[in-house]
Formats: C-alpha cells, sequence, structure tokens
C-alpha cells in the first residue's frame, strides 16, 4: 500500500472523531486517492451489511429484561440493596447449600469421632496403649485371652530355642555344640 | 456527526436524571435502547447467552449503584460500556475459560473450513461473521464491538481501556484484517 493516509486517519474520519478541517482535507484525498477509496467503500460497505447490530448483537431474554426493569425502576435506593443480595443469593445459592451440606456431614462425623475418642482420654496416661482400660465385658476378656495365649506361646518358644541351643536333658543325650569338645 | 451524538447525549442525560429520580420512564428509555448493544457486546465477549445476562444485569445495577461517578462530560454509552467492559473483566478474572473458548472456537473453525459452504444464505453469513469476531484476539474483539455494535468512539475506547488511542486504533486495525481473512476464506468479499 503506497498511501498510508487510510492507516492513520481513516478509523477516525469514519467514526466522525476527525475535527472539521481535518475532516474535510481526509474527504478531498479521498475523492483522489484510488486507494483510499477502495478501504472506504470497503469498509463502509462491511459496515452496513456485515457488522450490523442484527448479525452482531443479541437480544437477552423476556426473564432477564423484566428481572432488571423490575429493580432498576424501582430507583437507587433499592438496586443498592435488595437486588444485589437477591443477585448474590441467585448466583451462591447452589454452592451455599452444596457447602452447608458438606458442613453438616463433616461435622456430624467429627462429633461422632470425639465422642468415641472420650474414654481413652479420660484414661488419662497419655501414653500409647495396646488395650484400652475397660471394664470387663466378653469382648475384652476375649482379647486378654488371647493376649495370654500368645505370652504362653511365647514362653514356650523361647524355652524350645534355649533347648535346641544350650542342650535339655528331656533331649536325650543331645549335647550342646559348644560343650561337645569339652 | 458530531452535533448528532451531543443531542443524543443530552437526551441520554436527561433520562438518567429521571431514572435517579426514580421516573420509571427514564430507565425504561435508556435500557430499550441500549440493552441489545450492551448484550450483544457481553454475549460476543463471553460466548455464553446465560453469563450475558448475569452480567448485563450486573451491569445496569451497578450503573444505578454508582451513579454519582458518572462523569457527566463522557457520553452515558461509554460510561455504560466502561462499566460492562469491568464486569467482563472481572467475569475472565474469576473463571479462567477464555481459552477453552478459544479451543471451542478452532474445533468450529476447523470444522468449517473442511467443508466450504456451497450457498451463502443471510443466516450462514451470520455465523461467518460471528464465527470470525469470536476468533479474534480478546482485545481486537472488544475493540472491534465497541466500535461496531456499540458505536463507541475510539477516544471513548482508549478511556475504557485504559490505553491510548493509537493503540485502540491499532487494534481495530488488525481486527478487520482478520475478519476479512476469515471471510474471504468462506468466500465473502467486503466489496
Ligand atoms: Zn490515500
Amino acid at each position: 500500500m503506497a498511501c498510508n493516509l487510510w492507516e492513520e486517519m481513516g478509523l477516525l474520519y469514519s467514526s466522525g472523531e476527525l475535527n472539521e478541517q481535518e475532516g474535510e482535507t481526509f474527504a478531498a484525498h479521498i475523492r483522489q486517492c484510488s486507494e483510499c477509496t477502495y478501504e472506504w467503500e470497503t469498509y463502509q460497505h462491511e459496515r452496513e451489511h456485515l457488522f450490523s447490530i442484527d448479525i452482531l448483537g443479541d437480544t437477552p431474554s423476556a426473564t432477564c429484561d423484566a428481572e432488571i426493569l423490575r429493580v432498576c425502576s424501582e430507583g437507587r435506593q433499592r438496586v443498592t440493596h435488595l437486588s444485589i443480595i437477591s443477585l448474590f443469593l441467585k448466583k451462591s445459592a447452589i454452592s451455599l447449600a452444596l457447602f452447608l451440606i458438606g458442613f453438616t456431614v463433616v461435622g456430624y462425623l467429627v462429633f461422632r469421632a470425639d465422642l468415641s475418642e472420650e474414654p481413652k482420654t479420660a484414661a488419662g496416661t497419655g501414653k500409647e496403649t495396646e488395650t484400652p482400660a475397660q471394664p470387663a465385658t466378653p469382648v475384652t476378656e476375649a482379647a486378654m485371652n488371647k493376649q495370654h495365649d500368645i505370652l504362653a506361646d511365647s514362653i514356650q518358644h523361647d524355652s524350645v530355642n534355649f533347648a535346641n541351643r544350650r542342650g535339655n536333658i528331656d533331649l536325650k543325650g543331645v549335647y550342646p555344640v559348644d560343650l561337645q569338645n569339652k | 456527526m458530531q452535533e448528532l451524538m451531543q443531542n443524543n447525549n443530552e437526551d441520554d442525560q436527561g433520562a438518567f436524571d429521571l431514572w435517579l429520580k426514580g421516573d420509571t420512564k427514564g430507565f425504561s428509555t435508556l435500557y430499550e435502547k441500549y440493552k441489545n448493544r450492551v448484550f450483544g457486546f457481553l454475549i460476543r465477549m463471553t460466548g455464553n447467552r446465560e453469563i450475558a445476562e448475569d452480567l448485563l444485569q450486573e451491569t445496569f445495577f451497578a450503573a444505578l449503584r454508582n451513579a454519582d461517578q458518572f462523569d457527566r462530560g463522557r457520553s452515558f454509552l461509554s460510561w455504560l460500556f466502561g462499566i460492562a467492559h469491568k464486569r467482563t473483566i472481572d467475569y475472565f478474572r474469576h473463571v479462567k475459560v477464555e481459552s477453552e473458548h478459544k479451543e471451542d472456537a478452532e474445533n468450529a473453525v476447523g470444522s468449517r473450513i473442511d467443508r466450504p459452504d456451497k450457498e451463502l444464505s443471510n443466516k450462514n453469513i451470520q455465523a461467518i461473521v460471528r464465527d470470525a469476531v469470536a476468533e479474534l484476539d480478546p482485545l481486537q474483539r472488544e475493540v472491534f464491538l465497541l466500535r461496531e455494535m456499540a458505536g463507541v468512539p475510539f477516544k471513548e475506547i482508549a478511556v475504557i481501556m485504559n490505553c491510548p488511542i493509537n493503540t485502540a486504533l491499532g487494534r481495530m486495525r488488525l481486527a478487520l484484517k482478520n475478519i476479512r481473512k476469515e471471510l474471504k476464506k468462506r468466500g465473502i468479499d467486503g466489496v
């Protein structure tokens, strides 16, 4: 493009933002410059046929219209308080509901967990214990019996171990390895 | 043209004053005059009808709430679009959907190019122009919509978008260039 006047002034001329003198000068230039004439005509055609409000615009729904008209027609006092609150509530209703449900469920679970932990903390040793001190119930008796069995097994296991390593009279003449050479 | 703009502005300010005094007619005059332009701008910027309706409500509520800040030296139209611009920025700031929209638009354009239309009905032309606008870089798109759809002068666009007027003009030139390129691909020539 040899002429760059369109780039400089064309858009402002189209939007009517050049002052009177600049506007007249540019209008006179367009009449004698084929490049600027082409640019001007192209742009005017586009504005008329392609960039119209029918193509670029749209219409809000009747519900939206009614809500805006209702709130804004009531004047300034109202829009500053109620409409903002109602718009906020409308937009946040779902998230608020979800938050409340989540909060209730988590709160309930935490409450239940606290209740079940209460006797343990009441025992109050502050140390980790395998079995909390609890009143005798079938369950704790069973647990104690089991622990007793484990202890008994362990003692038995230790004595067999000792016998294997150091010898035992019950094992009929099997001498410990470390005594054999003496 | 400037005289016409000035009369228009005075009419708007008269209606705005009536509105502030609680006269229903003042608001309905302004609302009927500008709702489609503001809504068109919001829908083309966000690409979502429901969000555009929410932002339209917020724009008009904010206009009433901040009526004290209305600078009588500016046109009501520019001021209103300044609010709509801020609402749009807030929307994009909080919900990062821009890249998704861009992806959607790219997919849409990709499929369109694969099957060129044989007949360009009015409806097709509308869709093609809208797609071409949706494809623009957001800053170019905003300048283009403010100018072509809302009729906001470049000086005011520069104020709204907080940039020098030459930047606004440069974005507009790029927008036109890109739209033309896209339309040409689909067999629509400017003249
Ligand atoms: Zn020229």
